[in-house]
C-alpha cells in the first residue's frame, strides 16, 4: 500500500504551507490583511499537520519517505512591492491548491478504506483549504490591475 | 420652548410615555447671548449634521449670520429636541475657517486664488490620467456631505474617470452596518424605524453608547424607560455607560470578544427552542449551518472568553426569548472590531430566529456613526455602486451605463472596489499618485497615525484636501480648498432610519469658500469629462438638478427617492425612503412581508465567507435559491488581531465623548462643548490604577507597538484590564488615540479595528488636579472628585 508514504508527504506539505504562511505574514507587514490572514492560516496549517501526523503515526506508519518528486519546495523568502506581493500570492496559491487536491484524494481513499476518521479529517481540511484558496484568488484579483498597470 | 443648559443636563427634561404612544414634543432652542427671538430675521429649515440621528431643526439668522437654532416639533426624529452638539455645535463654523485656497510652495502652504489652485489640481490630474490611467486616482470622502455632492463625485469618479479607488470615512463608522445588511438581507438598507422604540418591550444595545453618541435617541429611550410598561434593557459594553446604568442586564464583555458572546446567544436561543419555527422555515435559509457553527458555543464557553457570568448571558437570552417586541441597536463597539460583520450578522440572526422584524416595536437598527454616512453608501461615492447595485451583476452595470450614457467598460466593475485601507496603501506605494480628500481628517481618524502622516506628507502622492478648516490632514496637503459647510449650502441627507432631510442654505460661506458640489463640477469641467455623445459629465451644476439626477438613479432600487421633492421635504421635515408614487409619504419599515432582497436580479451582493471575506461565487448564490429568504450566517470566534502579552498587558479601546464630534474641527471651536471636554484623558479601572501606582489626574504614558500618547488618567468604571481613550484629540502634542491603534480590519466590511490594541501604561508624574474628563457620562470617576474644576456639575 502506497498510502502511508503519500500521507507522510501530505504532512510535509502542510508543514511547508504553514511555513509559507508564516513567511508571507512576516514579509508583507505593510499589507495588514495579508499579515493577519496568513497568520491565522498558518495556525490552521500547523494544527492540521499535527493532527494528521498523529493519525498517520498511529494508523498508517510509513516505512520510507514520501514521494520526493511531489514534495513541495520550501517557500521562505518573500518579494517586495505590489508585483512582489502578487507573485508571492500566486506561489502560495499553487502550494495551497496542491494541498487541497491531495486532501481531496485522501478523502476518496478514506472511503476506499472505510476509515471514517480519515474521511472526516480530510473532508474538514479540504473545505478549510478551499476557503484559503478562495481568499488568495480574491486577494490576487484585488491587487492585479493596480500592480500590473500602475505600480511604481 | 425649553431654554436650558444642555451641557449639564445632556438629555433634558423627561417626557415619559407608554408603549404604543406618541413621543411627546419638547422644543429645545438656543440663541446666542444678546439675541432675542424678536431679533431673528428668518428661521431656515434643515437638520442637525453632528451625528447620524439627524434631528430636524431651524437655523436662526440675523444680519446674515447664524445666531441660534431650535428643534422642529413636527419632525419625526426628535419632536423638537436637540442635544448638546445640536444646540451649540454650529457655532464652531464661525471661527477658524479656511477662506482662501492654499497651495504648497517651497514646502509651505501659502494663500492663492481659485484659478491657480484648480489649475494645479487639474494639471496634475490630467497628466496622471494621460500617463498612467484612472487607477492612479483615489478619492477619500466623508460622512458629512450631502446626497447631491456624493452623487456628483460618484458620477465623476465612476462614469468620468473610471476609478475603483473611491471610499469614504464611512469605512471607519458604518461599513459594517452595510455589510451585515447585505449578507443577511441581500442589500444594504435599514429595515426598521425609530418609531419601533415607542412600542418595544425589550431593548438590546450592542456596543452602542447611545447616551453619548446620539443623545436625542437616548432621550427617546429614557422616556420609554421612565414611562408606564418600560422595556427591559440589555447593554453590551465594556464600560459602565449611562446606558449600562439603566440596564436590566449589563454584559461588560472584554473588548474583542463580541462574536463569542453572539454565537453563545444564538446557541442558547436554539438550544432552548425559543425560535419561531414558522418564520424561520418560511423566511430564512441557513439554519443548519448556523446551528453547526454555534453548536459548541455554550454560555459557559463564552463566559470564559468574554469575562462575564454565564448566568448573565442566559438572562439576556431569556429576555430576548420572552419579549414580543424587541428592538436591537448595534454600533461601533461591534463595527470597529476584527469580526465585525459576523457579530453584527448575529444580531440580525437573533431577530430572524425570533421573527422579530418588520412590525411595530420589533426591529433592528444597525447604527451609522456620521450624519450622512448613509448617503455615501447609497449614492456610490464610496466603494459601492450607486443605488445599492451589485458591481458583479452586468445588468446593474448596464443600467448605470445607460443612465450616464457611457460605455459600461468605463465603470469600474472589473476589479473589486477599493476600501480606504487599501487606498492609503496604494498612496503609500505611490501607485495612487493623486488623492483627493474631502471633508474628513484621516491624520487623526485613521489607525496608526505615524504611517498616515508619512503617506500624506510624502512626495509619492499629490494630495488635495477640501475642508472647512486647516485640519491636521490639510496641513499635509499639496493643495487645500476652502469648502462651505452645513447651512452654507442647500442639499439633502439621510439619517440612520432612512429619514431624508433637506437643509436649506441659511448664510453665505466665509471668504472664498465654495460648496463641494461647485468644486467638483468645476473640476469635471476643467478635466472636460463627457458622456458618449459629448455632453458634459455630470450634466448638472446645481443642488436641485443633482438631486433630480440622483432620483433617476435610485428609482427601482431599495433606496428609491423618485417620489421625493425639495418642496415636500421643506414642508414636512424628515421623510423615510423609499418614496415612490406608490408610497408618496415614505416607508416606515422594510421587509414587513418577510420577503428580503435576496433574488439574483435585485441583490447587492452574492455574499461573502465571513471568516476570510472571500466572495461567494455567483453560481453558488444562484444554486442556493434564497429567493427572498434572509440568510443566517456567522463564523467561528477568533481572538482579536492583537491580544495582551507580557510587554503590553492591557487592552486599549477607543471611543467618543458626548461633547465632541469626530476630530473636533467644529466642537473644539464651540465654547460650551470645548469647555466641557477640553483635553484628552485616558481611563483606567481602579484595580489597574492601584497596581500601577496611578491616581486620578496623574499624567500617564500609554504605549503600543505603534506609538504612545501622554494624557491624564481618569479612574473610571471601565472594565479591569481595559484602557479607554477618546479618539477626538489630534494636536501638535501626542494625544490622538490612533497613534496607538493598529492597521487591521474586518475581512468583510473592511472596517478598521479600533477596539482592541495591546498597550502598557506607566505613570509619568502627578497631575494638576483631576483629569479633564466629563464626570456625568461613561467617563465618570469612581470616587467623587475632591477638587472642583468646574466640570463636575
Ligand atoms: S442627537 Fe445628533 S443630530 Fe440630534 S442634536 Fe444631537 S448631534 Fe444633532
Amino acid at each position: 500500500m502506497h498510502l502511508p508514504r503519500y500521507l507522510a508527504m501530505l504532512v510535509d506539505t502542510e508543514r511547508a504551507l504553514a511555513d509559507a504562511y508564516v513567511a508571507m505574514s512576516a514579509g508583507h507587514r505593510a499589507d495588514a490583511d495579508v499579515t493577519f490572514t496568513c497568520a491565522s492560516f498558518a495556525r490552521q496549517a500547523t494544527a492540521h499537520a499535527a493532527e494528521l501526523a498523529a493519525t498517520v503515526e498511529d494508523r498508517y506508519p510509513s516505512t520510507g519517505d514520501g514521494p520526493d518528486r511531489l514534495r513541495p519546495a520550501p517557500f521562505t523568502t518573500t518579494r517586495t512591492g505590489a508585483v512582489g506581493l502578487l507573485r508571492d500570492l500566486a506561489e502560495l496559491h499553487q502550494l495551497a491548491v496542491f494541498a487541497e487536491t491531495t486532501w481531496e484524494l485522501v478523502e476518496q481513499v478514506g472511503y476506499g478504506l472505510r476509515d471514517r476518521e480519515l474521511i472526516a479529517i480530510a473532508s474538514r481540511r479540504s473545505t478549510g483549504l478551499g476557503v484559503q484558496v478562495a481568499w488568495m484568488r480574491t486577494r490576487m484579483k484585488a491587487e492585479a490591475a493596480q500592480a500590473l498597470l500602475v505600480a511604481t | 420652548m425649553v431654554l436650558e443648559d444642555r451641557i449639564s443636563d445632556i438629555w433634558g427634561a423627561r417626557n415619559p410615555f407608554a408603549s404604543g404612544g406618541v413621543w411627546p414634543d419638547r422644543v429645545d432652542q438656543f440663541l446666542v447671548d444678546g439675541v432675542e427671538e424678536s431679533d431673528v430675521e428668518t428661521w431656515v429649515r434643515g437638520a442637525c449634521l453632528l451625528c447620524s440621528n439627524g434631528c430636524g431643526l431651524e437655523v436662526a439668522v440675523s444680519g446674515g449670520r447664524m445666531v441660534g437654532v431650535r428643534g422642529r416639533a413636527e419632525d419625526r426624529i426628535n419632536h423638537g429636541r436637540l442635544g448638546p452638539k445640536g444646540l451649540y455645535g454650529w457655532q464652531g463654523e464661525q471661527s477658524g475657517r479656511l477662506t482662501t485656497p492654499l497651495i504648497r510652495r517651497g514646502g509651505e502652504l501659502v494663500e492663492t486664488d481659485w484659478e491657480t489652485a484648480m489649475g494645479a489640481i487639474v494639471e496634475r490630474s490630467a497628466a496622471l490620467l494621460a500617463e498612467r490611467g484612472p487607477l492612479s486616482h483615489g478619492f477619500y470622502t466623508s460622512g458629512q456631505l450631502m446626497i447631491e455632492e456624493y452623487y456628483t463625485l460618484a458620477v465623476i469618479g465612476k462614469a468620468g474617470i473610471g476609478t475603483p479607488h473611491m471610499d469614504g470615512n464611512t469605512r471607519l463608522c458604518t461599513a459594517t452596518a452595510s455589510a451585515a445588511f447585505q449578507e443577511s438581507f441581500g442589500t444594504d438598507g435599514q429595515p426598521s424605524s425609530y418609531t419601533d422604540i415607542d412600542s418595544c418591550d425589550a431593548l438590546f444595545l450592542f456596543g452602542h453608547n447611545v447616551a453619548e453618541t446620539q443623545t436625542v435617541l437616548w432621550a427617546r429611550m429614557l422616556d420609554r424607560l421612565d414611562g408606564p410598561e418600560p422595556p427591559r434593557l440589555v447593554c453590551v459594553d465594556p464600560r459602565r455607560t449611562n446606558v449600562a446604568e439603566r440596564a436590566s442586564v449589563h454584559l461588560p464583555i472584554r473588548n474583542g470578544t463580541n462574536l463569542a458572546l453572539m454565537n453563545a446567544m444564538v446557541h442558547e436561543l436554539i438550544a432552548t427552542d425559543a425560535i419561531d419555527h414558522d418564520y424561520v422555515a418560511e423566511h430564512t435559509a441557513g439554519l443548519e449551518d448556523l446551528e453547526r457553527l454555534t453548536a459548541e458555543a455554550t454560555p459557559e464557553w463564552a463566559a470564559e472568553i468574554c469575562g462575564v457570568p454565564a448566568a448573565d448571558i442566559r438572562r439576556a437570552v431569556e429576555i430576548f426569548a420572552t419579549s414580543d417586541r424587541v428592538v436591537s441597536t448595534c454600533s461601533m463597539g461591534f463595527y470597529q472590531s476584527h469580526q465585525a460583520t459576523a457579530a453584527s450578522c448575529q444580531v440580525n440572526n437573533l431577530h430572524l430566529l425570533r421573527g422579530m422584524l418588520g412590525r411595530p416595536g420589533a426591529g433592528i437598527l444597525q447604527m451609522n456613526g456620521q450624519p450622512s454616512a448613509e448617503n455615501n453608501r447609497e449614492a456610490g461615492c464610496g466603494a459601492a455602486l450607486p443605488g445599492f447595485r451589485n458591481w458583479n451583476n452586468p445588468e446593474h452595470v448596464a443600467e448605470l451605463a445607460e443612465l450616464w450614457n457611457v460605455d459600461p467598460i468605463v465603470i469600474p466593475h472589473w476589479t473589486p472596489p477599493t476600501n480606504a485601507n487599501q487606498i492609503f496603501r496604494y498612496a503609500e506605494q505611490g501607485s495612487i499618485g493623486f488623492l483627493w480628500i474631502a471633508g474628513t481628517n484621516p491624520a487623526v481618524s485613521m489607525p496608526e497615525l505615524a504611517r498616515i502622516r508619512s503617506i500624506l506628507g510624502g512626495e509619492q502622492c499629490f494630495v488635495v484636501v477640501s475642508d472647512g478648516y486647516l485640519t491636521e490632514t490639510a496641513q499635509l496637503a499639496d493643495v487645500v480648498l476652502p469648502a462651505a459647510l452645513w447651512a452654507e449650502k442647500t442639499g439633502t441627507y439621510t439619517n440612520v432610519d432612512r429619514t431624508v432631510h433637506l437643509q436649506e442654505k441659511a448664510v453665505d460661506p466665509p471668504g472664498q469658500a465654495r460648496s463641494d458640489l461647485d468644486i467638483w463640477v468645476d473640476y469635471a469641467r476643467r478635466l472636460d469629462l463627457r458622456d458618449k455623445d459629448g455632453r458634459p459629465l455630470p450634466p448638472w451644476d446645481t443642488p436641485e438638478a443633482a438631486f433630480e439626477g440622483w432620483k433617476a438613479c435610485s428609482a427601482g432600487r431599495p433606496c428609491d427617492y423618485s417620489g421625493l421633492t425639495y418642496a415636500q421635504l421643506h414642508e414636512i421635515g424628515g421623510i423615510q425612503w423609499p418614496v415612490t408614487t406608490d408610497t408618496p409619504e415614505g416607508t416606515e419599515r422594510l421587509y414587513v412581508d418577510g420577503v428580503f432582497a435576496t433574488t439574483a436580479e435585485y441583490c447587492e451582493t452574492w455574499g461573502h465567507d465571513l471568516t476570510t471575506g472571500s466572495p461567494v461565487a455567483e453560481a453558488d448564490f444562484r444554486a442556493a435559491r434564497f429567493e427572498g429568504r434572509a440568510i443566517l450566517k456567522t463564523a467561528p470566534y477568533e481572538p482579536a488581531f492583537e491580544t495582551p502579552d507580557e510587554e503590553y498587558p492591557l487592552r486599549l479601546t477607543t471611543g467618543r465623548t458626548v461633547y465632541h464630534f469626530h476630530t473636533r474641527t467644529k466642537t473644539s471651536r464651540t465654547v460650551q462643548l470645548n469647555d466641557a471636554a477640553p483635553e484628552v484623558w485616558v481611563e483606567l479601572s481602579q484595580p489597574d490604577a492601584f497596581r500601577l501606582g496611578i491616581s486620578e489626574g496623574d499624567l500617564v504614558r500609554v504605549s503600543s507597538r505603534r506609538g504612545h500618547i501622554d494624557a491624564p488618567a481618569r479612574i473610571s468604571h471601565v472594565r479591569d484590564g481595559v484602557v479607554f481613550a477618546p479618539w477626538h484629540y489630534g494636536s501638535q502634542a501626542v494625544t490622538a488615540a490612533n497613534e496607538l491603534t493598529l492597521s487591521a480590519w474586518d475581512p468583510v466590511s473592511k472596517q478598521p479595528e479600533f477596539k482592541v490594541a495591546a498597550v502598557n501604561v506607566r505613570r509619568l508624574r502627578a497631575g494638576e488636579g483631576p483629569a479633564p474628563a466629563p464626570t456625568i457620562t461613561a467617563s465618570a470617576p469612581v470616587t467623587p472628585l475632591v477638587r472642583v474644576t468646574g466640570r463636575e456639575r
